[in-house]
């Protein structure tokens, strides 16, 4: 069987955008004092995440020595990040600043380790790997923005075996829902997802939807049953803000994806919603079921997306997904201006 | 006694272990396979893949009359062809089809065949006195298990790829007096593990 | 009053919760946070458990750690009927322990695989996955055996024993690190089976339940 043709043949083009890697609570929990070190993936590519004088920072995960994991050391007050091995010592640009074996000698110029672009929103840990064309934002998050979201619950990553394209699909996947969701998230008696209308705003990709609202009754209380909007910022992220049919009160629920690999990615979530004293574990649990629900079935997916995939008229936004991202990986080879234009031309198809 | 490798046509599963109501696992060469049995019992063999989003078919159900894949409730025919869809419900359905492919049935065994149709090699049938042994997948390539196969006593192997460095070798072994039916299968699969340890410790 | 140290993603927490339930038995239910919080090695869990693992259950002031250990703990002190742990046949006792301790060797194996995929534990991948298919060859070659002689579950008998229960999880898990069940259909008719026992309901994870009846 010769392997299916993969949607984009070139993934570089992902390099110059922001990605999660970890959420500073995790990093709390890293290491004392909350500095870390934390060992991540992204693209491939092993990186060390700390705090250092209170700046967050992303660095090869190699010291220029001998090699030795990064995140095996530790911070050293709140400071410089020690290597476990030989003690090299790196400021917050990845410069070794004191070899303990020879303190008096000249620090080497070849001696750091590579420094990206790192900041932290919305308690989450970004990383930008490829910042020589500075064209692009961290993604959208409303669950800040809107008073009626009284309380927000940034939940702790969970990792699938898929890569984060497929999730992102399965995220806005309409038609799986009756399905694979049957009285979870959806009647199944509504079976037949609506096609509306998709569009390209400031690299975003927005939709709007209205289950029917007769699926009330068939459903568990805590199904956030509404008129769902979405934001979504390439590439992988999504907001979906919910006006509930139940109580008429905002409920966001916010995810994005980290490509950790072609076939793994870590995904951060974010809950909010309008009643200050719901216990958290409410809305939590309910999307850990849901989340059990799908996984086992998206892992059993081939990571890549495949151009040889049969696509129908309800499989309307992924179809729209993957045109973007085939245009992105195209643009990405010509250049800044070139991958600029086709990340924020604005396309309206619901005006 | 003989050990050769199956080409065009090849084992993909005993007969009796495709039964009704759930779905086998298989594989022919590098394609990977579904099998299930139809409530007018007959054996289907499909590439376990959905067409749509390339989901495993296998995850999904033996409906008796169809196979439903798990992720979108998309449901393939006898003939392989899509019948329903779970978010177009009485709507016209595109002509897509499950990848079928020819099936045959003999001596205990289930035969798939790339091409047209599927022909089990006519040398390689059950005699009497033989019983058919428990399939052995290998994690070695098809022509060195045949090669390491050749020579075992009153066996008769016929090795199917599943993979560049996998195959499942199938075979007949002759009873021996007043053996029963499973204590041969039991010795022969003794005898083909034995041969896979030395094989795949070489490798 | 028994109370289980859990976790939701763990396999072993999962056939303890399996048995909690088929034996209907009242719990409490006090989550350890494995991953990624790794409460599991804080002093507090340490205190309870010196090996750091889980699950643990206190059941009368008593603490017993190691699932297998628990499932016949459970078994033996709250079935009557000694369906899954058949204390009045002591000829069915040896080979129920032989396949007990083959799930400790799961878990060494296809379990720590998991971890490494699914939350990133750095450890020898290769030699995970090729002890995990070694076992999973072995076990596949039982149940074909089982079945040819008439029997359904790994110790013969009529029901499924504690057996079943121990090995149940990270073989019907396996996939998540990497490890294919394309090749073991005697493996898959038992997990079959095993998800269509009354009561059963899946972990994250697990493919979903197929259709009830028509059992094979």
């Amino acid at each position: 069987m010769a392997s299916p043709r993969p949607l984009v043949a070139d993934r570089t083009y992902l390099r110059h955008f922001w990605h999660p890697v970890c959420t500073v609570a995790e990093l709390d929990r890293a290491g004392p004092s909350g500095t870390g070190p934390l060992g991540v993936t992204l693209l491939d590519q092993p990186l060390v995440i700390a705090r250092l004088d209170g700046k967050f920072v992303a660095m090869d995960d190699r010291c220029a020595h001998r090699f030795a994991k990064l995140s095996a050391g530790k911070v050293i007050d709140g400071k410089v990040l020690q290597c476990p091995y030989h003690g090299w010592q790196y400021n917050d640009a990845g410069r070794c600043v004191r070899m303990p074996a020879c303190p008096k000698e000249a620090i080497p110029a070849k001696a750091l380790t590579r420094a990206y672009a790192c900041a932290e929103r919305y308690g989450i840990v970004w990383v930008r790997l490829d910042s020589s064309w500075d064209c692009t934002e961290i993604p959208y998050c409303g669950a800040w923005d809107d008073p009626e979201l009284k309380r927000v619950i940034v939940a702790d990553p969970y990792d699938w075996g898929s890569s984060a394209e497929r999730r992102w699909e399965n995220f806005t996947d309409f038609s799986h829902f009756a399905y694979v969701h049957p009285g979870t998230l959806y009647d199944p008696a509504y079976a037949e997802p609506a096609i509306v209308p998709t569009d390209r705003v400031g690299g975003e990709l927005r939709f709007y939807m209205e289950p029917g609202k007769e699926m009330l009754g068939s459903l568990p209380p805590d199904s956030p049953l509404g008129s769902f909007n979405y934001r979504t910022s390439m590439p992988f992220a999504i907001n979906l803000s919910i006006r509930l049919y139940r109580d008429d009160s905002q409920f966001l629920l916010w995810t994005a994806s980290s490509p950790v690999s072609e076939n793994t990615c870590r995904n951060f979530m974010i809950i909010a919603h309008a009643d200050p004293d719901l216990d958290d574990e409410v809305p939590l649990n309910f999307q850990k079921v849901v989340l059990m629900e799908d996984q086992p079935i998206i892992e059993t997916q081939p990571g890549p997306l495949s151009l040889e995939e049969i696509s129908l008229p309800t499989d309307k936004i992924s179809n729209q997904y993957r045109k973007w991202h085939r245009e992105l990986s195209a643009a990405a080879v010509n250049g800044a201006d070139a991958f600029r234009a086709a990340l924020l031309t604005d396309i309206l198809e619901s005006a | 006694m003989t050990a050769t490798v199956a080409i065009g046509t090849q084992p993909v599963a005993l007969e009796r272990d495709v039964r009704a109501a759930s779905l086998v696992r298989s594989a022919l060469g590098d394609m990977p396979l579904v099998l299930w049995r139809c409530d007018q019992g007959e054996i289907h063999v499909w590439e376990d893949n959905c067409p749509h989003r390339s989901v495993r078919l296998s995850a999904g159900r033996n409906l008796g009359d169809c196979l439903e894949d798990i992720y979108h409730g998309w449901r393939f025919g006898r003939d392989g062809a899509l019948i329903s869809i779970h978010a177009a419900k009485g709507k016209e359905l595109p002509r897509i089809s499950a990848r079928v492919l020819p099936v045959a049935t003999g001596s205990g065994l289930v035969w798939a065949g790339a091409g047209n149709q599927a022909v089990p090699p006519t040398d390689f049938a059950i005699t009497a006195g033989e019983v058919v042994m428990r399939p052995l997948p290998f994690s070695v390539g098809a022509a060195s298990v045949a090669a390491a196969c050749a020579g075992l006593e009153g066996l008769r192997i016929l090795v199917s790829p599943t993979g560049r460095t996998s195959a499942t070798a199938y075979g007949f072994v002759r009873r021996r007096q007043a053996e029963s039916d499973a204590d041969a299968a039991r010795r022969a699969n003794a005898t083909l593990s034995a041969a896979r340890r030395k094989l795949e410790a070489a490798a | 009053m028994i109370t289980l140290f859990d976790y939701a993603l763990s396999g072993n927490c999962f056939k303890v919760r399996l048995l909690l339930n088929w034996l209907g038995l009242a719990h409490e239910v006090k989550p350890v946070d494995f991953y990624p919080g790794f409460e599991h090695r804080s002093d507090a869990f340490l205190t309870i458990n010196p090996l750091g693992q889980l699950p643990v259950i206190e059941d009368d002031g008593e603490i017993i750690r190691d699932a297998q250990a628990i499932l016949v703990h459970l078994a033996a002190r709250y079935d009557p009927r000694g369906h899954w742990y058949p204390l009045d046949e002591p000829h069915r006792l040896g080979p129920i322990q032989t396949w007990l301790a083959f799930a400790d060797a799961l878990t060494a194996t296809i379990s720590a695989a998991r971890q490494h995929d699914a939350m990133f534990f750095d450890l020898d991948i290769a030699s995970a996955r090729a002890g995990g298919h070694r076992l999973l060859r072995i076990l596949d070659e039982h149940l074909w055996f089982a079945e040819l002689e008439g029997h359904d579950w790994i110790c013969p008998g009529d029901r499924p024993t504690v057996a079943d229960i121990a090995c149940f999880p990270y073989v019907a898990l396996s996939e998540e690190g990497g490890i294919s069940q394309a090749d073991y259909p005697a493996v898959l008719r038992w997990v079959d089976r095993f998800t269509r026992l009354k009561g059963f309901q899946p972990m994250a994870g697990m493919l979903p339940l197929p259709l009830a009846g028509a059992a094979t």
